[in-house]
This record gives structure tokens, C-alpha cells and sequence, in this order.
């Protein structure tokens, strides 16, 4: 791999590189961090050396020690700028706004690579005398990665077949170390990994236990029979990590898994570890440090209890990251199998397990792929079958499935609340007119971050009536016990 | 007097050099690429690679059928139709083979002139269809650069130039003119083709397997990044 061309950055302190956050603090020493770089998202703190020299050290050691080198050079070389792209993107079909093009984002981390880590670019350098790279072009890249949800859906178009959202991702990654990410997801991530409560809710143990026991007297109160929520049992087949926040926010979904287990006579296959109990993983969206010692948590936990799988709640990011993470830090081809919720629901209706009543939801009922659930074609058809199963009147979005536009809310931008604005109004527009076509009353989303951004969306577009809810929210109502 | 000499280097000493450097070129992409591939393949954590499902998923991008179900019918129509035409005609062209046979002694069989010409004028056709996308389209120029635009006026040269070569008693150049046109634009894309984004002609093939390692990530990489920047013991 060839040397970051960092060397010019040291000898020539021209305007270009002069000019950097230092000098631009000194002048505003009132500025918060996000304002010193113009982003329009909080972070905690920034580098606080030259960032340009800074940007390219961490890039030269992200392609040394990664797997990313070969593909950058391989994108870098043959990229067709055709623009297919474009018109898969549902953030350039809001905006117009040529900066939204995925090629395009894809390009300012490319340019980087071409006239820093290649020898025509560095060569070109030397001859003109100039650093490509600038504060300004770090704080471009910046911003435009976070305005990308990471959905993959411009990965269908792109005839060279470069994957937009993995450049965004390694983007993401590069700035990380340089402390450019979201204050949202870090702090959560922090907590995760060195907090007390070791979970992105910081939800303690006790409390976890209390919700359970709450969630099961309500099932009583409900329902009329008991369903204990299965807890650190030793050598269960699946053991359980929904996004945390479940706990808190999604009830009925929990309580609709705890009963589907039930009623198909199943529930010792499954069991929640006080150890770990989130499938939260943000590494997937900023860093694949972070991901890499996530996911270890959920591999331990799962052997502690001595289970056979790791079994992800209603979550989307959760489970794609688990799918793509354990593999390749579990061991290969000896990692545990990582299974997603609505694949066991699925596989115990199939098996005619499940009784449910066909007119439990006489309502008109869609149902929103998440991107990391449905894009790579993993889980499409399963729920669909489960819902046509007792919704009389389920109705299809278009676009779906694989091809299915994003909730708008992807990418850990659902988490970020002070973009809401651009969320709901920019990403989350077509989405929103998705959803009114439908004419549906229930939006099922199986996924933690597609929840929370499309009840912001349906308020925010004045869709009033629409019910935002999980799958197996829908499903507790139908059970026949 | 000096287009002839022109012509007779191009046809000569140019020749030569325009494929020892399209040679040249194919071997550095081709080593650069094998050792890029295994090298990332014995770094991921994961080895388990999905071959037929890659080689279905890289086939299904080069069927035109499928271009009749994207987004952007048109262009993805014109791109195929050039495709076809900028493969087909270059090296099954009789009086190309012709060339060959009388340089290498090698031949193949050659496409009938009829059905040459038809592709070469659905490609001029399809090009200019590109064309007009590359400078009509917000999105598509938007993203172009000098060297799209250079590509497309190589590609539509070599195309109009090579078919008045084909058919010098209606051509209103003079054959010489034509003809340097002809070898020059040529030339100059095989030389630019490893060289520029028509690399994609030679790494198309390993787009998918690139992306699917990309996916492949490295077991501790993540702490040896965090290592070579002096970040050690530093927490989230």
C-alpha cells in the first residue's frame, strides 16, 4: 500500500492546510465543535491537531489493516459517473440537488484516495505543488455521509456495481477516529461498551427484570394466561437480543415474541442473558472498531448460556450487522448462526404451530421493508406470509422488498434528533407518500429505527390515523390460544 | 503528403506500441488485482465465499434483457446496444481479422458486413443517445468530467471514422482523413482502456468478488488501526 501523501501537508503550511480548525477556534473560542466545522449534527470534540494530516494518517492505516483497499482501488478506477444511481436515491428525488447523487458522495472519498494513496495523484500533486485535501473537503465529506441513510438501494443500479452505501460506511469509519460522528451515537455507544449498564438504553439489570415482570402481569390482564419471559436459561437454542430500547418503548412487540413462543409450545427454545441483552450495534453505521467488540458481547453471552444461535428481536440494523459481524469476527465458518425474529415466527406457522384468528385485524395493514433486513433479499417473503395469514386486508407498498425506499431514518440517523427536520422533510418524503398511497391504517415495521422515524414521518406529513407497529404487535392480536 | 506519413505510423510503429502498452496495462491490472483479492481473501475473518451466487449475480448485470426492468430504460438500452457494438464489431470486423491474419497468421470468423454495419450504426446511434444524457441529463453531467466526455468522442470517432473506411464511395472525408481518424481514435482507446474508467472492461468481471470480500471484514483490524495511530487504551 502506498504511503499517505502527508509529507507536502508538513513542509508546505500554505493557506490550505494553514487554515485549518485550530487557527478557526482561536478566532471563535465560542464555537461549539459542530460549529467550527459547519456540521449540521452535534459532535463531542475534534481533533484537535491538523486534520487534514490527521484524516490521511487514519486513512492509511484503515486501508493498511482493513479490507477495504482493494475496493477502493478498484472503485476508484471504474467509476462510469453514469448517474443510474441518482434515480434510485430517494434523497436526490427529494432534493434535485446534484450533491445528493451517490456517485457523487461516493467520489469526494475516491478523489481522496486518487490524489493521496496513487501514484498519478500524488505525482500530480508534487507537479502543481498543492494538497488536495482541505478542512473544507473533510467537512463536505462530513456532512454528505451523514445525510446518506446507508440504505444500499443505489447498489441495484450502479452498472460497475460499486456499493455506495460500504463507502459511505468506510467513510464514516475514517472520520470516526478523527472524533467526526454523531454525538448520539457515540454516547450511546460508550455506554454500551464501557458504561455501567453495558446497554445503549442504559438499562440495569434490575430494571430489565422488573419490565419483564411488568410485561408478563399485562399478558395476564390481557390474555388470562401466564407467559414468564424466559430469563438466563442454560442451553436454550436462541438466545434473545432486541434492540434495548424495545424494553422501554416496544411492549407489545416483546410481548407478542414471549406469546408466539408460547403458543406454539416452544417457549424453552428461546432465553433473555442478564449478562448482554442488546442487539444494538451503531458500529455498523461509524466504526468497525466498535462493531467488532459489540458483537463479541452477544458471542459471549450466547456461549455463557451455552445457546446454539443468536436470535434478533424486531430490529434491522441489529440483525444485518449480526449476520454480516459474527461471521467474520465469530470465526467463519465455526460462528454461531444468527437468526432474525420473523424467521422462527415464520418457520412455527409453517409447522402449524400457530392458530391464529383470520379476522384479528380487520383493518387495511402494510408492511415497510427495512433496508437491512430486505435489500440483500434476506427476509422478504416471511413476513408477508405471516401477515396475510389474519390481516384480511393487507395491501403491498410500491416499490417493495428488495427494491423497497428507505424509512428514511437509516444509516443511525433516526438517532440523530437534530436533523429531524431533514429526516422527515427530506428523507423521509417519499416514504411519507408511500404510506398515504397504501391508504393503511397499521404500518408494520419490524425494526426499532423504522419505528421511531416513521411515527415522526406520519406526524410530520399530518398523516393522522396511521399506526406505526411492529409485527408481532399485530400478531399478539391474533393468537388463539 | 504528411496525413499519408501520419497514417503509415499508425498503421506501423504506432500500432505496435498501442498494443504493447494495452498490453502492459492488462498485466498490471490483472497482477495488482490477483494479489489484491488474495490478500484480502487471507485477511477475512470470514472465507466463506458464495462463488455461484457471485457468478449469477455479475452474469445477470451483463444480460441486456435486464435492462428492460431498471429505472432509466433508455440509457440502460443505449449502453447495452453501444456494448454489443464496441465488443462485436472491434474484433470480428472482416477486414480487421483480415489484418491480423496477414500480421499473426491467426483468423477467426468474422461477422457478415451487413450485420457489421447495422451494429455500427446502432452504436453511433446509442452514443449519441449517451451523448445527449451526459449533457442534457442535471444528474449525469453533474458528475462529468474531462475525461467522459473525451471516452465518448473517441468512441463515437472510432465508430463514424471506421465506417467510412468501410464505405469510402459515400464518404464526404477524404479516405486519408478518414482513415487517420480512424487508426488515432482507436489507437488512443486501447492505449487510455487500462488506464481510465474503461478499466471496467477489465476488472468488470471481479466488481462482485471485490464487493463481497469488502464485506469480509478483518478480526482485530479495527485495534491494529487504533494501535498504528497511537490511539491505544483510549476508550469509545
Amino acid at each position: 500500500m502506498a504511503e499517505a501523501n502527508t509529507a507536502q501537508g508538513e513542509g508546505r503550511q500554505g493557506p490550505l492546510v494553514g487554515a485549518s480548525a485550530a487557527a478557526t477556534a482561536q478566532a471563535h473560542p465560542k464555537l461549539l465543535p459542530h460549529q467550527v466545522l459547519g456540521l449540521s449534527y452535534y459532535v463531542e470534540r475534534l481533533y484537535p491537531g491538523d486534520r487534514v494530516r490527521r484524516f490521511l494518517e487514519v486513512f492509511a492505516a484503515v486501508l493498511e489493516h482493513t479490507n477495504y483497499a482493494h475496493l477502493v482501488d478498484t472503485y476508484a478506477r471504474v467509476g462510469a459517473k453514469c448517474a443510474n444511481c441518482a434515480c434510485a436515491c430517494q434523497i436526490y428525488l427529494a432534493t434535485q440537488d446534484p450533491k445528493d447523487i451517490p456517485c457523487y458522495r461516493s467520489n469526494l472519498l475516491l478523489e481522496i484516495y486518487r490524489r493521496h494513496f496513487t501514484f498519478r495523484g500524488v505525482l500530480q500533486s508534487k507537479l502543481a505543488g498543492t494538497v488536495y485535501l482541505t478542512e473544507e473537503r473533510i467537512r463536505e465529506l462530513a456532512e454528505s455521509v451523514y445525510h446518506c441513510t446507508g440504505c444500499r438501494r443505489c447498489s441495484f443500479e450502479c452498472p460497475m456495481g460499486i456499493d455506495h452505501g460500504l463507502l459511505t460506511h468506510l467513510s464514516r469509519y475514517i472520520l470516526s477516529e478523527l472524533d467526526i460522528t454523531p454525538k448520539a451515537l457515540v454516547v450511546a455507544t460508550r455506554e454500551q461498551l464501557e458504561g455501567k449498564t453495558g446497554n445503549t438504553s442504559a438499562i440495569p439489570v434490575p430494571a430489565l427484570l422488573d419490565t419483564l415482570e411488568f410485561l408478563t402481569e399485562d399478558i395476564r390482564d390481557e390474555k388470562g394466561i401466564e407467559v414468564p419471559f424466559p430469563v438466563d436459561q442454560e442451553g436454550r437454542e436462541f438466545v434473545f437480543f432486541p434492540a434495548v430500547s424495545d424494553y422501554l418503548l416496544e411492549a407489545d412487540t416483546l410481548k407478542g415474541i414471549a406469546l408466539t413462543f408460547h403458543a406454539a409450545g416452544e417457549a424453552d427454545r428461546w432465553t433473555i442473558g442478564t449478562g448482554y441483552y442488546d442487539g444494538i450495534n451503531y458500529g455498523l453505521f461509524y466504526s468497525d472498531w466498535c462493531a467488532e467488540r459489540i458483537i463479541g458481547k452477544e458471542i459471549a453471552e450466547t456461549k455463557r448460556l451455552k445457546g446454539q444461535k443468536i436470535l434478533i428481536g424486531e430490529c434491522g440494523h441489529a440483525s444485518r450487522s449480526a449476520k454480516v459481524f459474527v461471521p467474520s469476527f465469530g470465526g467463519g465458518k465455526n460462528a454461531l448462526p444468527v437468526v432474525n425474529i420473523m424467521e422462527v415466527t415464520w418457520d412455527m406457522l409453517r409447522r402449524g404451530k400457530l392458530r391464529l384468528d383470520p379476522d384479528a385485524v380487520p383493518e387495511r395493514v402494510t408492511y415497510h421493508d427495512p433496508c437491512n433486513i430486505a435489500r440483500t433479499g434476506w427476509i422478504v417473503d416471511q413476513p408477508r406470509e405471516i401477515l396475510r395469514a389474519f390481516c384480511k386486508n393487507y395491501v403491498d407498498m410500491e416499490p417493495k422488498g428488495e427494491k423497497n425506499f428507505c424509512c428514511g431514518g437509516g444509516g443511525g440517523t433516526v438517532s440523530i434528533d437534530e436533523v429531524r427536520a431533514y429526516r422527515t422533510g427530506v428523507t423521509g418524503k417519499m416514504k411519507a407518500e408511500q404510506i398515504r398511497r397504501t391508504g393503511a391504517k397499521y404500518v408494520v415495521a419490524p425494526c426499532a429505527n423504522c419505528k421511531k422515524q416513521l411515527r415522526e414521518v406520519c406526524e410530520d406529513h399530518g398523516l393522522e390515523g396511521v399506526e406505526v407497529v411492529g409485527l408481532h404487535d399485530l400478531l399478539y392480536k391474533a393468537i388463539v390460544l | 503528403m504528411k496525413m499519408e506519413s501520419a497514417v503509415a505510423f499508425l498503421r506501423g510503429p504506432g500500432l505496435v506500441l498501442a498494443f504493447a502498452l494495452l498490453f502492459l496495462g492488462i498485466l498490471r491490472q490483472a497482477g495488482l488485482t490477483a494479489a489484491e483479492l488474495v490478500r484480502a481473501y487471507r485477511k477475512a475473518g470470514d472465507q466463506r465465499i458464495p462463488w455461484s451466487w457471485l457468478f449469477r449475480k455479475s452474469l445477470g448485470w451483463i444480460v441486456p434483457v435486464n435492462a428492460l426492468r431498471g429505472t432509466r430504460i433508455p440509457y440502460t438500452v443505449a449502453s447495452a446496444t453501444f456494448h454489443v457494438g464496441m465488443l462485436a464489431v472491434p474484433l470480428f470486423l472482416a477486414g480487421h481479422i483480415a489484418l491480423v491474419k496477414k500480421g499473426w497468421g491467426l483468423s477467426w470468423p468474422a461477422l457478415p458486413a451487413l450485420v457489421a454495419d447495422a451494429l455500427t450504426l446502432l452504436a453511433l446511434a446509442a452514443l449519441i443517445l449517451l451523448g445527449l444524457y451526459r449533457l442534457l441529463d442535471r444528474a449525469t453531467r453533474s458528475l462529468s468530467g474531462f475525461q467522459d466526455y473525451l471516452l465518448l468522442v473517441l468512441c463515437l470517432s472510432a465508430f463514424a471514422s471506421g465506417y467510412l473506411v468501410a464505405h469510402p464511395a459515400s464518404s464526404p472525408l477524404p479516405f486519408t482523413l478518414a482513415w487517420f481518424l480512424h487508426l488515432l481514435s482507436a489507437e488512443l482507446l486501447l492505449v487510455l482502456l487500462p488506464f481510465t474508467k474503461l478499466a471496467h472492461a477489465l476488472l468488470f468481471p471481479f466488481t462482485r468478488i471485490t464487493w463481497e470480500l469488502g464485506w469480509h471484514f478483518v478480526p482485530g483490524a479495527g485495534d491494529r488501526v487504533r494501535l498504528a495511530l497511537g490511539k491505544e487504551g483510549e476508550g469509545v
